[in-house]
């Protein structure tokens, strides 16, 4: 207690200096126009620049969810076009949206837990699996073209087949031209596919875009696939055998959307029953 | 009570001829405005030696912001004559003649001596005027605008201050 006397006595006059320069200093910047300006200025500056260093964290912190969200709508954004390209050409796209009964493929964004590329056999393991309404035989595309399938199921995870692997099977078409064919993966370069079964008068060009023709139930039509670089006869057969480079990378994937066929059964049980 | 009278006569002397008088002055040739005559801290710099500090603080607070009433910006004057008022007691007991002060003498030539007194008006009327246009601009984008005002506007106030100690306080 006589310490803080003490203390006053000798140093109260820097104290109360103090209080009546910051009173004073209060004063000019709430009542001078200048002064006001330039000081809501200087301290706006600094109160940025601390806010969006603030700003810029927290959104570091939420970029899983902000990740998810995207994705979840790019998928719905995908969905539409893809379901809109098989609807009936006649109608608008108004009227097309408004009528739930026309989703005929639905995207599910997956993501990869796993994936081999350069084996002869290449898989991957989602990290989505029946909880998230992802099945066996799903067909995964990204945006760039298509990837893979899904092979089986559990809970959590699913193992899927790439492309780049010997049981995959396409059906594809040459865009613009519709001469379908199948394409498989002839296990020499990770990102080129071979494409069969297309007559050896089709006019095929080099740059020609390959895509999925909608024959199977995995895959939508019109998916892209690649570019052709390369083909030639078959010797002694009436095909060609196409080179297709792949218009996406498996090294790079990370995450795709899984194709869920809505009437998969009821033309699976058609197809089988006019095969008798 | 005399003393109170005697200061108080002072406080309003000096306010009057500061606010009323100079502050209508013109001495600005051009667009720019440099010469600003500035002496109401002499009320500062007479008070006696041996005021306590608190209260030297507390009448520099009330002088300036009694000016600033006229002037039309609140708190500039004050701010820059509480920290002259701070600053006064350092500076005083700097040019402190060697045998001290008597009990009641004001700080004025007749305690101090001339030379003394003289410098110790131009270090603080400095301080002051550079204080108070670095609070009138605010910002250091003016720092050349602020040494030449401060440079023109001391000239001609130490002039009529030192006059004005010459006649009042002889």
């Amino acid at each position: 207690m006589r310490n803080l006397v003490e203390l006053l006595s000798r140093f109260g006059h820097i104290f109360l200096f103090l209080f009546l320069e910051i009173v004073c200093f209060t004063l000019i910047v709430r009542y001078n126009q200048t002064q006001n300006e330039i000081w809501a200025n200087t301290t706006s500056i600094f109160a940025d620049g601390i806010k969006s260093r603030v700003n810029s964290i927290s959104q570091y912190s939420q970029l899983q969810q902000v990740n998810d969200s995207l994705r979840a709508e790019n998928a719905q954004l995908l969905e539409r076009i893809i379901n809109f390209s098989v609807y009936d050409r006649d109608q608008s796209f108004q009227k097309y949206d408004s009528d739930s009964s026309n989703i005929v493929y639905r995207l599910i964004p997956v993501s990869i837990c796993d994936k081999t590329v350069h084996l002869r056999n290449n898989n991957m393991t989602l990290c989505q699996g029946e909880s998230s309404h992802v099945r066996s035989r799903m067909g995964l595309i990204t945006k760039k073209g298509v990837v893979g399938m899904t092979s089986a199921c559990s809970e959590n995870f699913c193992k899927a087949l790439l492309i780049t692997n010997n049981l995959s099977r396409i059906s594809a078409l040459i865009k613009g031209k519709d001469y379908n064919g199948n394409i498989t993966w002839p296990g020499t370069d990770p990102r080129v596919l071979e494409m069969r079964a297309v007559p050896k008068y089709a006019n095929v060009v080099l740059g020609d875009t390959i895509v999925t023709s909608g024959y199977s139930t995995l895959f939508p039509p019109n998916i892209p696939i690649g570019l052709v670089t390369n083909f030639e006869v078959v010797k002694g057969q009436n095909e060609l055998s196409i080179e297709v480079s792949m218009m996406e990378d498996m090294a790079t994937l990370q995450e795709a959307y899984a194709i869920e066929f809505i009437k998969k059964e009821e033309k699976q049980i058609l197809e089988a029953s006019t095969n008798e | 009570m005399s003393d109170f009278i005697k200061y108080g006569i002072r406080f309003v002397g000096i306010l009057v001829l500061q606010v009323l008088i100079l502050k209508n002055l013109n001495l600005n040739f051009g667009s720019y405005q440099y010469f600003h005559l500035i002496i109401y801290p002499v009320f500062i710099f007479t008070l006696p030696v041996r005021t306590p500090k608190s209260l030297l603080i507390l009448l520099g607070f009330l002088m300036g912001l009694s000016v600033d009433l006229f002037y039309d910006s609140p708190g500039v004057h004050a701010a820059a004559l509480t920290l002259t008022a701070f600053l006064r007691s350092p500076i005083l007991k700097w040019v402190e003649p060697v045998e001290g002060f008597s009990t009641s003498a004001e700080a004025n030539a007749s305690a101090l001596g001339y030379s003394a007194n003289f410098i110790y008006v131009v270090v603080l009327l400095f301080i002051h005027l550079l204080m108070y246009f670095s609070i009138e601009a605010f910002s250091l984008l003016y720092f050349f605008d602020i040494i030449l005002r401060t440079i023109c506007s001391f000239i001609i106030s130490i002039l009529l201050l030192v006059l004005l100690q010459f006649i009042f306080r002889l």
